[in-house]
């Protein structure tokens, strides 16, 4: 007889990421390096969650420059209001991820959008760099900060910072 | 009212690796540079963690992991909680011929449920190129959920997991099928 496995559904990870597998960004093998983001501009990555889930904490990747200025992260739903948004963070860890705590909060399936945004530039990020990401999977808003209610995302530069959230706590 | 998409449904492949859909996916991987993997140096008595989820149950009749190039040691394999509660693991075992994989042999199969977990990959030394992998450059891999434990080798009963800090991926998996990798 035939080997016939059982459906496997596609699970949401514990970790939930711009560069990771519920990204449409996944696979652009533009790996990241430490690199500034332009002051009070958010960056928009689209996202699927395929199962619900916990969101127990945002996160981002500091680059090698860290502290000075903040950082917030935000989740959107998919007609771009807000679903949870985290603290302004002063950034703390080079080469780090460094996390912001949130209220556990859970989170269907669907489509979502995930944001960040600095107030400055000296700060870092670990951030992808390639104009085809921005294709359906990346957009900007200008003068964001902190982040809004409702998104209004525009097509812009190519830069993918890594950042999501986590279920774990 | 929001979009709330079915699951997609798929088998699942027989093992789960590094690599697999359950785990860090190969797309999201080659995001943080794994791409061929390669002989790198451990650093003895570290453990990495690397997140997988799965939808249906899932037996694991053996782990297996890739030796490199360098020969000596012991290894261990295992999987663990989300709160680094162990399921279990294979407990130190030398490893063989180098440069080749290595599927264990004997396990006790262990029927993992639905959820989430971490798979775990330890060795003892620090012999050069002993171990098989990728080496990410700190915290791409950890931003995709990897984790880490120093001296924790044989790997413990409870483990402290905190993000990768080390570039150090290895390249190890759980085996579900008769057929080994």
């Amino acid at each position: 007889m035939t080997y016939a496995p059982a459906n496997q559904g596609i699970r949401t990870g514990l970790w939930v990421s711009t560069l990771g597998k519920e990204s449409q960004t996944a696979g652009q093998a533009s790996v990241p390096v430490s690199g500034t983001m332009t002051t009070d501009q958010a960056y928009i990555v689209r996202i699927v969650v395929p199962t619900p889930t916990i969101v127990k904490r945002l996160y981002w990747a500091n680059g090698a420059t860290a502290s000075t200025n903040t950082v917030q992260v935000g989740i959107y739903n998919d007609d771009l209001s807000s679903f949870l948004l985290g603290t302004a963070t002063t950034s703390s860890g080079a080469s780090a991820l460094q996390f912001d705590n949130v209220t556990d909060t859970a989170i269907r399936a669907g489509r979502y959008w995930l944001a960040i945004v600095l107030n400055g530039t000296t700060a870092t990020l670990q951030r992808a760099n390639n104009t085809t990401l921005r294709i359906g999977s990346l957009y900007i808003m200008a003068a964001a900060r902190p982040l809004p209610a409702t998104l209004v995302p525009a097509t812009g530069a190519g830069i993918l910072p890594l950042f999501g959230f986590t279920s774990i706590a | 009212m929001s979009y709330s998409p079915a699951p997609i449904l798929r088998p699942d492949f027989g093992q789960i690796n590094v690599l697999s859909p359950e785990a860090l996916d190969i797309r999201a991987a080659r995001n943080v540079s794994l791409g061929t993997p390669a002989a790198i140096t451990w650093v003895a008595n570290l453990a990495v963690f690397v997140p997988f989820s799965i939808s249906s149950p899932f037996t694991v009749l053996e782990v297996w992991w890739y030796n490199g190039s360098g020969a000596g040691g012991n290894i261990d394999v295992g999987v663990y909680d989300p709160t680094g509660a162990k399921i279990f693991t294979l407990g130190t075992t030398a490893k063989s011929t180098v440069s080749v994989p290595v599927t264990s042999s004997g396990m006790t199969d262990v029927v993992l449920a639905p959820g989430d977990y971490y798979m775990a990959f330890a060795t003892d030394n620090n012999t050069a190129t002993n171990a098989f992998g990728w080496a990410p450059a700190a915290p791409l891999a950890a931003g995709l959920g990897c984790g880490q434990m120093s001296t924790a080798f044989v790997l413990p009963t409870n483990a402290t997991i905190v993000p990768l800090t080390n570039a150090l991926l290895p390249h190890f998996g759980l085996n579900g099928s008769s057929v080994a990798p």
